[in-house]
């Protein structure tokens, strides 16, 4: 809350002044002052987040529209567009690589580095053709630089440390500058000390519009980046030589139930850009409705070329452009289909109780030992999203977890819920709430 | 705790009372030495006719789960190899009697017969040398008595001492193997639940017999542990001097914790110098042999002196002669050298064995002292730390239990580190109460504390971490 009431103070003129547009939250109002019209009118104004490098909240700032109407900006979820300011006919935007305190769900605080006091970094977003200069202070405790990951541009701007550059010490800035030259979804992330700057948190989207805001317009354009995490249980800090056994798999750095919803209008042309620097391949699955595939890192793929799908697989190191129309209201699930993907913190080694009974004498007999003991896994797993009661380590998410309106919903990690509802305002990406299902469209369950 | 001991003493000693009377003035001169050094317990080496009585206090005492001090009671009173040492002060006593006795006079008669004559003789010698060294005599002999009564309160106070040694080795084994069976009943609950997996087929054979293995193992130890306990029932049983329907005796559940307060070193010695009655044994066999020298160099030259009388017929006149006699040996060749040199070595050797014991106690009550400093502070660390830590990774263990983090074989595991790791701590509270028994019986009594003493640990790593709670 303190966070919040000091970040409102700090941009309260410029919620004045901005329309009650794009929210996903209440508290995320005061940031719908930022953005390239807001820059325009304050050029010296810094983001709040430059400036406090501390746990900012990790709800959804929807960006204003630029007020020359260049392009439509992307919703990040549980994360925020950078602002930049015009010198000189160039687009300066400034980062700040930097430890941060990343909330992964409520109960589970993450000793990450992120830029500008969040994992993943603010998206960057800007027009084919515009000239960027981007300032990176360097403020985690070993240099760094930034690869600007799928972008042609000139050969000393691509951020390989050692290669095409000398590495950003620490507290120094790095100034990086180029012209945009394809219009395509990209991501930002070190090349320097790469791995464990990564499993640190450090990465972010680099939105490239076309020059014509018409060209594959769509009314709902969300930022997904995928990650994985090996946080142990009772712990806070990435275990950052893990090179299988992750144990978080997030969107946007958040992992069920601590992801934003996606809020869409029925009817909408909606796209999601997928990202993914993890060390392994995400099949992203969409409930309800048919997509295409229609971008790569690469750029846009020919109509021809596209075809329909219900998961479309993010390879590493890539990002997939996807689009669809929300043509059914619902409460749809979107989430990693490898199981273990959609669940938080679990042991992989546990034995197997499947069909064996630990019941009668013998749980009398271990609770003699052990007076919490309770026999888990008999029937299956599903009773641990009903034991609330029972205390997990420390900053621990429970494996399960999740409550929806029929019950346990029995989720973590990399999933989320699209809430298509008629009506909703251009912008408005409040949770609308549960879904209220017409009579006689849901599932009954019979005695027998 | 100590009123009903004091009860059952006041009872005995009304029995002893009547049991001492002219029986013997050194037996309860050997009982009060004693029992001042064992706070005030009774003790009872002669029970007689009254030992209806002592059969009936030693019931008592067994009726509600012994303690230490209970334990050395029914010793003093019931240990029956106490009872014959006591029956063997009866020979240092009946050897001063003896020197307390005049030596018997000589009486001799010859008749010699020849020329038709028969003449009688006869003669009454009184060896006085006897008469004259009675007094000497009586003192040696007297001083060996006391050195028998001081062996005798010296071999009392080691019964005591090992009683409460087996007392405490009783209780620590008996507590470890309470906690074996803890161990034993999680394994046991451990590879029950894997053969329940084998047999739905959630369990390869292999996994399933490690299981058991570790179950077999704890089942083996956990026999060992009980056959260690029995066998030190039975160490008790005989120092307590128990048999029958007597031996079903209970103990505590647990081993006392130790006090707050530690001992200081200064001054102990000295108490050990005054109060350790094998010491003063020591001292008074140098006395015995120091007397036995005195009389021996005093009467070097001389082994009979008898003065008598002769009377003799005279076979010429048949008239009755009459005159003195004396009898001398003439220390022509035997002058004593040999004797007096024994009885000086003599004295030599108890010199140096007062001498040697001296030393010997000053450097057992400074090794018993360090030892019961060191068991203590170890004692502490184990109960303020190494316990609550066991605790702790349990507690945890349970919570990673709960999120499905680990498996119940390892939570099982994690409580049976903790039920060892408080073994262990039983170890250490054990190593306390021993090395404190030894000092109390290196002191001859009870150890002197000072309220305020607060000793640092002598290892610095076992300093308790400021802010922790002892
Ligand atoms: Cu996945």
């Amino acid at each position: 809350m303190t966070s919040r009431r000091s970040f409102l103070s700090l941009s309260g003129t410029m919620a004045a002044a901005g329309a009650a547009i794009g929210i996903a939250k209440a508290s995320a109002q005061g940031h719908a002052g930022h953005g390239p019209a807001a820059a325009d009118q304050e050029p010296q104004r810094r983001s709040p987040q430059l400036t406090t490098g501390t746990a900012p909240s990790a709800h959804t700032r929807v960006p204003r529209p630029p007020a020359d109407g260049a392009f439509r900006p992307v919703v990040t979820p549980n994360g925020s567009s950078l602002p930049w300011i015009m010198k000189d006919g160039v687009k300066e935007f400034r980062l700040v690589a930097q430890p941060v305190k990343r909330e992964f769900a409520p109960g589970m605080v993450v000793n990450a580095w992120g830029y500008n006091g969040m994992t993943p970094g603010p998206t960057i977003e800007a027009v084919e053709g515009d000239r960027v200069r981007i300032l990176v202070k360097n403020e985690v405790p070993e240099w760094t630089t930034i690869h600007w990951h799928g972008m042609r541009l000139p050969n000393g701007m691509d951020g390989v440390g050692g290669l095409t550059q000398l590495h950003i010490p620490v507290g120094k800035t790095g100034v990086y500058e180029f012209t945009l030259e394809d219009p395509a979804t990209y991501m930002y992330h070190p090349h320097a000390d790469e791995m464990v700057q990564m499993a640190m948190g450090l990465m972010g989207f680099f939105i490239v519009h076309p020059r014509n805001p018409a060209t594959r317009a769509v009314d709902r354009d969300f930022a997904i980046m995928l990650h994985a995490w090996d946080v142990k249980p009772g712990t806070a800090t990435p275990n950052v030589a893990t090179m299988l056994d992750f144990n978080i798999w997030t969107f946007n750095s958040r992992a069920f139930p601590g992801t934003d919803i996606l809020a869409v209008r029925a009817g909408d042309r909606v796209r999601i850009r997928l990202a993914n620097l993890s060390m392994t391949s995400h099949p992203v699955h969409l409930h309800g409705h048919h997509m295409l595939q229609t971008a790569t890192d690469g750029g846009t793929v020919p109509e021809g070329g596209r075809w329909p799908m219900n998961t479309v697989n993010v390879p590493v190191g890539s990002t997939v452009d996807v689009e669809w129309i929300a043509d059914r209201p619902g409460d749809w699930a979107l989430h990693c289909h490898k199981a273990h993907h959609a669940m938080n913190a679990m042991a992989h080694d546990l034995p197997n109780f499947i069909g064996v009974s630990q019941g009668g004498d013998l749980q009398r007999r271990v609770n003699a030992l052990l007076p919490q003991y309770m026999a888990m896994g008999s029937s299956g797993m599903a009773e641990m999203s009903q034991m609330d009661g029972m205390p997990l380590p420390p900053n621990t998410l429970p494996m399960l977890s999740g409550k929806g309106p029929f019950g346990p919903m029995e989720m973590g990690g990399m999933f989320t819920v699209v809430k298509v509802r008629e009506g909703l305002a251009p912008g408005d990406y409040r949770d609308p709430g549960w879904y209220r299902h017409p009579p006689g469209t849901v599932m009954r369950v019979l005695d027998a | 705790m100590r009123r009903p001991h004091l009860a059952i003493a006041a009872s005995l000693l009304l029995v002893s009372g009547c049991a001492s009377i002219g029986a013997d003035e050194s037996l309860s001169e050997v009982q009060t030495t004693a029992a001042q050094r064992l706070g005030d317990l009774q003790v009872q080496l002669n029970p007689g006719d009254a030992s209806d009585a002592v059969a009936a206090a030693v019931a008592t005492l067994l009726e509600r789960p012994l303690t230490a001090e209970a334990a050395v009671q029914i010793a003093l009173i019931n240990n029956r190899r106490l009872q014959a040492d006591y029956a063997a002060l009866g020979i240092a006593r009946a050897d001063l009697v003896q020197a307390s006795l005049l030596a018997n006079p000589s009486f001799s008669a010859e008749i010699l017969v020849g020329n038709g004559s028969v003449s009688p003789a006869f003669s009454l010698v009184q060896n006085i040398f006897s008469l004259v060294t009675l007094p000497t005599r009586r003192t040696v002999a007297s001083s060996a008595l006391e050195s028998a009564k001081l062996e005798l309160g010296a071999r009392i106070l080691e019964t005591a001492a090992a009683t409460r040694r087996a007392y405490y080795t009783a209780l620590a084994d008996q507590q470890a193997a309470g906690l074996l069976r803890q161990v034993t009943s999680a394994s046991e609950a451990a590879a029950e639940l894997s053969e329940r997996q084998t047999r739905a087929g959630n369990l390869s054979r292999r996994d399933q017999s490690v299981q058991q293995a570790q179950y077999a193992q704890a089942v083996f130890q956990l026999a060992r542990a009980e056959a260690r306990l029995a066998s030190d029932r039975e160490r008790l049983n005989r120092l307590l001097g128990l048999f029958g329907d007597q031996v079903t005796w209970n103990l505590p559940d647990r081993l006392p914790e130790i006090p707050a307060a530690k001992p200081q070193l200064d001054g102990l010695e000295t108490v050990a110098i005054q109060h350790r009655l094998d010491l003063a044994g020591a001292r008074q066999d140098l006395q015995t042999a120091s007397y036995s020298l005195d009389i021996g160099r005093q009467l070097r030259l001389l082994s009979v002196l008898g003065l008598g009388i002769d009377v003799e017929r005279d076979p010429d006149s048949k008239k009755w002669l009459t005159g003195p006699r004396v009898n001398v040996t003439l220390p022509i060749f035997d002058q004593g050298q040999g004797r007096i040199a024994g009885l000086e070595a003599q004295r030599r050797r108890t010199d140096r064995t007062f001498a040697a014991l001296a030393i010997e106690v000053r450097s057992e009550v400074r090794e018993t002292y360090a030892r019961l400093i060191a068991t203590h502070d170890s004692a502490a660390f184990y109960r303020t730390k190494v316990i609550p830590l066991q605790q702790q990774i349990l507690a945890e263990n349970q919570r990673l239990y709960n999120g499905m983090l680990i498996s119940v074989y390892e939570l099982l595991r994690s409580r049976q580190d903790q039920i060892n790791a408080a073994r262990e701590y039983i170890e250490a509270l054990h190593d306390y109460w021993l090395a404190r028994s030894d000092l109390e019986r290196a002191l001859a009594g009870p150890i002197p504390i000072t309220p305020t003493a607060s000793i640092e640990p002598a290892n610095p790593k076992l300093a308790l971490i400021p802010g922790d709670q002892p």
